[in-house]
């Protein structure tokens, strides 16, 4: 592999893998964190900002977003939002 | 293989443009999925429960598999775009495995849950059997898909050769790949993390 980076990636090898650790990381403390005597709320909130984060990181750099043109960003964006006001909407229509 | 791709306003090649436009309904796709098991989560009146069921060390596992396996794919795709060739196929099938054994995790699961008790339909069933089996299986068939791609290409590669031309083709797949890479991030955390909190 080589140590450059790579003209269609603008990511060195090296740095892939300094992601995969973070995500790698993330995922241990997820798994610890489960088992720990902290507040449920606290946990909840944790797990779900760490998901956000690894999510960031997969469609910013796996994905090559943040080196993308915008257009894509805002067309995987807008079907995110979307999925989430449904998610969301329909979450509550349950207890309605 | 790959065609000259047509000048477009916007500077993106079409198939990449609508891929992303796919990824976006994909989102929406599992979004319904998953809505689906969270409405009725802890309403089932038969069957065993998520709690009893669920082996969060051993999903952890593959969820670390299919983490390395979104790794083997962007090196994958910076083999292909640096023309080479033995790179590209050490990390494709390298990703595909990783993708294997994902799905042998699955079937282990799935396995040992119908053991268990839990079915998707039929007069046993229950509604986590239900929302979880449709939820994760539509996942695990997601896998499959990119599993056989990815083998496809590596076939490709080994038969007829593959270069830097052939660039788009794979990072097509890779999008592809750490879609569904991410698709389980959300479920190991709002399935499987929250039920063991």
């Amino acid at each position: 592999m080589g140590e450059h980076a790579n003209k269609e990636s603008h990511i060195a090898t090296r740095d892939y893998l300094k992601i995969f650790a973070i995500l790698f990381v993330i995922t241990a403390i997820e798994f610890g964190i489960v088992y720990t005597a902290l507040p449920r709320p606290v946990i909840l909130i944790a797990l779900f900002a760490m998901s956000a984060i690894k999510f960031g990181y997969v469609a910013a750099f796996f994905m090559h977003l943040k080196f993308d043109n915008r257009y894509l960003s805002w067309m995987f964006g807008a079907g995110m939002v979307l999925a989430v006001v449904f998610v969301t909407a329909m979450w509550f229509l349950r207890i309605a | 293989m790959s065609v000259d791709h047509h000048v477009t306003n916007t500077g993106i090649d079409n198939r990449k443009m609508g891929f992303w436009l796919f990824l976006a309904s994909e989102c929406m796709f599992f979004g319904s999925l998953l809505v689906g098991y969270l409405v009725y989560k802890g309403q089932s009146l038969t069957g065993p429960t998520a709690e009893e069921l669920f082996d969060i060390p051993l999903t952890t596992v593959s969820t670390f598999v299919l983490l390395a396996s979104s790794l083997f794919m962007v090196l994958a795709v910076a083999a292909i775009g640096r023309g080479d060739l033995k790179g590209l196929k050490t990390w494709i099938a390298a990703t595909a495995g990783g993708g294997i054994i994902f799905l042998g995790f699955q079937v282990y699961e799935f396995a040992h849950f119908v053991d268990k008790g839990l079915y998707l339909g039929g007069s046993n069933s229950s509604l986590l059997g239900t929302t979880f089996y449709t939820l994760t299986g539509f996942h695990g068939v997601h896998v499959l898909v990119g599993v056989i791609w990815l083998l496809s290409i590596l076939f490709t590669a080994m038969k007829k050769g593959m270069g830097k031309e052939n660039t788009l083709d794979v990072e097509l797949a890779g999008l592809y790949w750490h879609f569904v890479d991410v698709v389980w991030i959300v479920i190991f955390t709002v399935v499987y993390l929250v039920e063991a909190v």
